[in-house]
């Protein structure tokens, strides 16, 4: 028995982890939730055109856990060409190729997201013109990393460090990229790398304009004046545009104007004022000389591409990580290690918490209705099976079979519409619904458990009669089959009345296999459960998920469905322990 | 030559037939059956015979567009796409189609049922051809004639003539308060407060009988415009209809959550009254049936293929495949079967009956297969297995050819309980809005039923579904006994 017992719970672990990987199947067969009912508006969220994809895209990806591969992760393998076939189809340059070949491509480049930075990083350095662009832009928006965990305002200290870093890079990637609109990152990242820039070139502007000249000449927008005061404004300007004056943008733009170095000397002056001047189109945002800004927009991105570049580095071990690790596979079983099932989105609270919340009211329905099952049919199956043949015992198999056929909720609605408090000509026997009165809590415990029991009485009564007929009938049959053994006829012969014969002797070892039954009826119970539940309007799983897909919030229907699978399995290992226990004969086979 | 025996299933009809009940339960569902088949001749709008007066407006209208009015227009719609969209309808349309030239061919054929059989698969084929798969492209296009347009001066005298009386009674029963608050303010020494009230209900009284004044006015000059229509040589017509001229799609806003009542006589019957969209119940259940019965099927024979043969394979081959196979059993059934149903119909998101069969199919296979599990574990060792084995006959051939016959008998038990729970789903997914709102189905009548409180609402679905599972749970008990090996003779 003892080995019996350590082989189910050992086999519980497979079992466990299917149902898990079952629970993901679902998860990931369902369609993203639309996208569009579910992202913040443009305003909140800074979106970012890139590549043609919206950034908030990539955002709401990252919070669903949907920008990894879903088993799999090998685009640590992904070649330049590859992505190189798909940039070209994506951007589709000469005109040439299907919308279906251009989606699928675009698709396949946000897929790849991350991983496709080296690729894009080599693409950008060897390519020219249109294609350079389009690469730059994918680039820009692959290697930009999600803060995460921010809905839930329960950041911690580590996280939110990391998310300010997160967003400082990213503002430094926006700087290379050709044409972004400016968002707050940005202006603040632009305003930095001024400060720096201007750092390293202070020596060549020896700020002989007036400040609050050239503060009036913005103000006015007079080209002219400012024209006039040349190279000397720029301290000035820069003073405005690192500053946070509302005149900031202007002064930028006048930076990168005036603090340009006239292209002339010998090589080597020609060559360090070119790429002074190259440096300043690409810190600005309003780019207004492409090329020049694409090439200082290369070099910088250059010296990002040095520093950053471990995090593309898949040698030694790092890629089976990868492989295995990046993978939304992983990421949900992490999730699910530390009992994380996600966050509602109509509720905001965490799944877990909601179900456990509601918990108490469906195990109470589930427990109660199967306990009463067998406390009702086991008697009723010895009792036949001393009447076996009567009329009356076939009346009584009769009757539970027409009770096993009556659809429990039309039972149900029968019950509410003419027993319930609040209907019209109703008898008014039980309440109209709910588990408990919405003041019971203040009652004392003893009336607080008789107002629930008062209350659940006919959700459990419609819950339960359905198994009356298999349970039963399986009794009835176990003792059929012990009745003619030998050790029974040895009891009546030596005088034993038929009651202690009956239920001591014949019942006892006829009604184990009834324990089996377990496994089929809790099942039945919990699905029969959701719909009582949601015609009595007891808050339990079948409201929650009923109102989850109402509400189409994927997460709690799920983490629901993963709650009561892992519980009914718990029961059925219970079951079979049982019955262990109970026959010690069994062996696993 | 040894005499022909009686062969096993020859065993089992007779122990079969020894079970009244389960006869009889059998009969009821082949009668439900001819019901779901014939559903058209009962319930639809289309009349069987039509002929309008020359110049009424639909003919003339029809004759401009180039198209004349059919004589006959009930054959017509049976595969009309407009009236069923459903494939379900379109598929019982083509058996009431076949079903009386197949039953000429019964008898014909008497005997010699494999040619009977053929006879009629072609006779589906032909007028699948003919009548269906002119109407599938989807630039489909005939003109849709509204009968019941047709028939709106009739309509609009029964409409007067069901709505006149309640709002009469209401007028009357306002008439009286008047008169009661009237009665009590004539009391010369009422308090102050009593007053006051008497005075409001006499004002709301006095508003409500104006109002129903009103709607009678209203409802009396449309009866009479209607019956002047009606008299009117222009807007004559004849047409036969069948007993319920409803098809289940049209709802007469104006007759909603109605009592059951046989008033207009033979075509505007509403033996089970209107729902709340005023569509006919009767129609509703009936071509509900059509739609429960072929979820129950469809969707039962996925999991018996789908339990068959992996039941057949973990049978057979025992040790690691049959470990698998176990352990895929033993997930699966951690999910009860309907909140994981529940669950497959919600994430997919789209309402239609096709994905609710799938979703019983690929959920419901686990019984099935270690039914066949079982069957097989006890049949493979057996020695004709053994025999064939030694004949050196591919071990395909022994799992399928050899040992499936002897061992899916116990399947067929398992399969009509299994339509039985099968149609208990759909109409509690139906119960819970989940169902397709295009399809009709007993589970979403049935929830009109708990949300309007009305009995024909409740009763009339809720019998539908108990009769139908019971039927098919006692047919499913007489063919249980009928295998069970102890009972064989």
């Amino acid at each position: 028995m003892r080995s019996y017992v350590l082989k189910r719970l050992l086999l519980m672990i497979p079992t466990l982890f299917g149902v898990s990987v079952v629970v993901w199947l679902v998860l990931t067969a369902a369609p993203e939730p639309p996208v569009t009912q579910q992202i913040p508006t443009s305003a909140e969220s800074g979106m970012t055109q890139a590549g043609g994809v919206p950034d908030a895209v990539k955002v709401f990806r990252a919070q669903y856990g949907l920008d990894k591969p879903k088993m799999w992760n090998n685009y640590y393998a992904l070649t330049t060409e590859q992505v190189r076939q798909a940039l070209e189809d994506a951007s589709d340059l000469d005109r040439s190729r299907a919308l279906g070949t251009r989606t699928r491509a675009q698709e396949r480049l946000i897929e790849w997201g991350e991983y496709a930075v080296p690729a894009l990083v080599a693409i950008e350095s060897d390519t020219k013109g249109a294609l350079r662009d389009r690469a730059n832009g994918w680039l820009v928006r692959a290697a930009k990393r999600v803060a995460v965990g921010q809905s839930g305002g329960r950041v911690s200290p580590e996280r939110a460090r990391r998310n300010a870093e997160i967003a400082r890079e990213n503002g430094v990637l926006d700087l290379y990229l050709w044409s972004p609109s400016a968002s707050e990152a940005q202006k603040a990242a632009a305003a930095e790398a001024i400060e720096t820039w201007y750092d390293g070139a202070r020596a060549d502007y020896d700020g002989r304009a007036d400040a609050s000249a050239v503060r009036a000449a913005l103000e006015r927008d007079a080209r002219a004046d400012l024209e006039r005061l040349g190279a000397g404004a720029v301290p000035a300007l820069v003073a405005l545009a690192t500053g946070d004056d509302p005149l900031a943008d202007r002064a930028v733009e006048w930076v990168a104007r005036l603090g340009r170095l006239p292209v002339e000397g010998d090589e080597a002056q020609r060559e360090r004022a070119e790429l002074r001047n190259a440096t300043l189109g690409a810190l600005v945002w309003k780019a207004s000389e492409p090329e020049t800004t694409k090439r200082g927009g290369a070099d910088a991105l250059r010296t990002w591409w040095e520093g950053a570049r471990a995090r593309w580095d898949y040698s030694g071990m790092r890629w089976l990580r990868v492989l295995l690790l990046e993978t939304q596979f992983a990421t949900y079983w992490g999730n699910l290690l530390r009992f994380d099932l996600g966050e509602s989105r109509v509720h905001r609270v965490p799944v877990f918490t909601l179900v456990l919340e509601r918990l108490k009211y469906s195990l109470t329905l589930s427990v109660t209705s199967i306990l009463l099952a067998y406390l009702i049919s086991v008697p009723l199956g010895i009792l036949s099976a001393r009447i076996h043949g009567s009329h009356a015992e076939r009346g009584t198999s009769l009757f539970l079979f027409a009770l096993y056929s009556l659809p429990s909720f039309y039972v149900a609605t029968l019950a509410i519409r003419y027993l319930a408090r609040d209907q019209p000509g109703s008898l008014e026997w039980i309440p109209e619904g709910r588990f408990e009165d919405l003041s019971a809590w203040r009652l004392p415990s003893w009336e607080w458990i008789r107002n629930i029991a008062w209350h659940i009485a006919a959700p459990i009564a419609c819950l339960t009669y359905g198994s009356f007929a298999a349970l039963s009938r399986y009794a009835k049959t176990g003792v059929l089959h012990v009745i003619r053994s030998d050790y029974v006829r040895t009891a009546r012969a030596k005088g034993l009345g038929e009651f202690a014969v009956t239920v001591k002797h014949a019942a006892r070892n006829g009604i184990i296999p009834v324990i089996t039954l377990l496994g089929g009826i809790l099942p039945a119970v919990v699905g029969g459960s959701f719909i009582i539940e949601v015609i009595f309007s007891i808050p339990g799983f079948g409201m929650l998920t009923i109102e989850s897909i109402h509400a189409q919030d994927y997460t709690v229907i799920v983490g629901v469905e993963l709650v009561v699978a892992v519980l009914t399995m718990v029961g059925i290992l219970l079951s079979d322990l049982l019955y262990a226990v109970v026959d010690p004969r069994i062996s696993y086979s | 030559m040894i005499a022909p025996e009686k062969t096993y299933w020859d065993v089992v009809r007779g122990q079969f037939a020894k079970n009244r009940i389960a006869v009889w339960s059998l009969r009821l569902l082949a009668a439900l059956f001819l019901l779901a088949i014939v559903a058209p001749v009962l319930c639809s709008s289309s009349p069987f015979y039509i002929s309008l007066a020359e110049n009424h407006p639909v003919a003339v209208e029809m004759r401009q567009a180039g198209h004349h009015v059919p004589r006959f227009p009930w054959f017509r719609d049976l595969f009309d796409h407009n009236r069923y969209p459903s494939g379900v309808d379109l598929f019982f349309n083509l058996l009431l189609a076949a079903l009386l030239p197949g039953l000429v061919l019964w008898r014909v054929a008497r005997g010699r049922r494999r040619l009977a059989f053929g006879a009629f698969g072609l006779l589906l084929i032909a007028v699948f051809v003919a009548m269906v798969l002119p109407g599938l492209p989807l630039n489909y296009s005939r003109p849709k004639i509204d009968y019941l347009g047709i028939r709106v001066p009739e309509l609009d005298v029964l409409r007067a003539d069901v709505k006149l009386p309640s709002i009469r009674r209401r007028h009357e029963e306002a008439q009286a308060a008047v008169a009661r608050a009237d009665a009590r303010l004539a009391i010369a020494d009422l308090p102050a407060n009593e007053r006051a009230n008497a005075e409001a209900n006499q004002l709301a009284a006095a508003d409500t009988a104006e109002n129903a004044e009103r709607v009678i006015r209203k409802w009396e000059a449309r009866r009479a415009a209607a019956a002047a229509m009606a008299e009117d040589p222009k807007f004559a017509y004849w047409m036969i209809l069948p007993p319920i001229g409803y098809h289940h799609k049209d709802g007469d806003e104006e007759r909603a959550v109605e009592d059951p009542t046989t008033a207009g006589g033979w075509g505007d019957w509403h033996l089970l009254g209107t729902d709340r969209n005023g569509r006919d119940v009767f129609a509703l259940l009936l071509y509900g049936t059509r739609v429960s019965l072929t979820i129950g099927i469809v969707g039962v024979s996925i999991y018996c293929t789908i339990g068959t043969i992996l039941g057949s394979l973990m049978g057979y081959f025992g040790r690691s495949v049959d470990m698998l196979g176990m352990r895929l059993v033993e997930i699966m059934m951690c999910f009860p079967q309907f909140v994981f149903i529940l669950i497959l119909v919600a994430v997919f998101n789209t309402q239609s009956i096709f994905l609710i069969m799938a979703a019983i199919g690929i959920i419901g296979w686990t019984g099935a297969a270690r039914l066949i599990r079982g069957q097989f574990l006890s049949e493979r060792g057996l020695d004709y297995v053994f025999a064939a084995h030694a004949l050196g006959i591919p071990r395909r051939r022994i799992v399928f050819k050899h040992i499936l016959p002897n061992a899916i008998h116990p399947i067929f038990v398992t399969a009509t309980f299994g339509v039985a729970s099968a149609i208990l789903m759909e109409s509690s997914l139906a119960f819970l809005g989940l169902g397709d709102p295009e399809v009709p189905s007993w589970g979403q009548v049935l929830l009109q039923g708990r949300e309007t409180k009305e009995w024909w609402l409740i009763h009339s679905p809720g019998f539908a579904i108990f009769f139908t599972v019971t039927i098919l749970n006692l047919v499913g008990e007489g063919l249980r006994d009928a295998l069970d090996p102890k009972l064989r003779q």
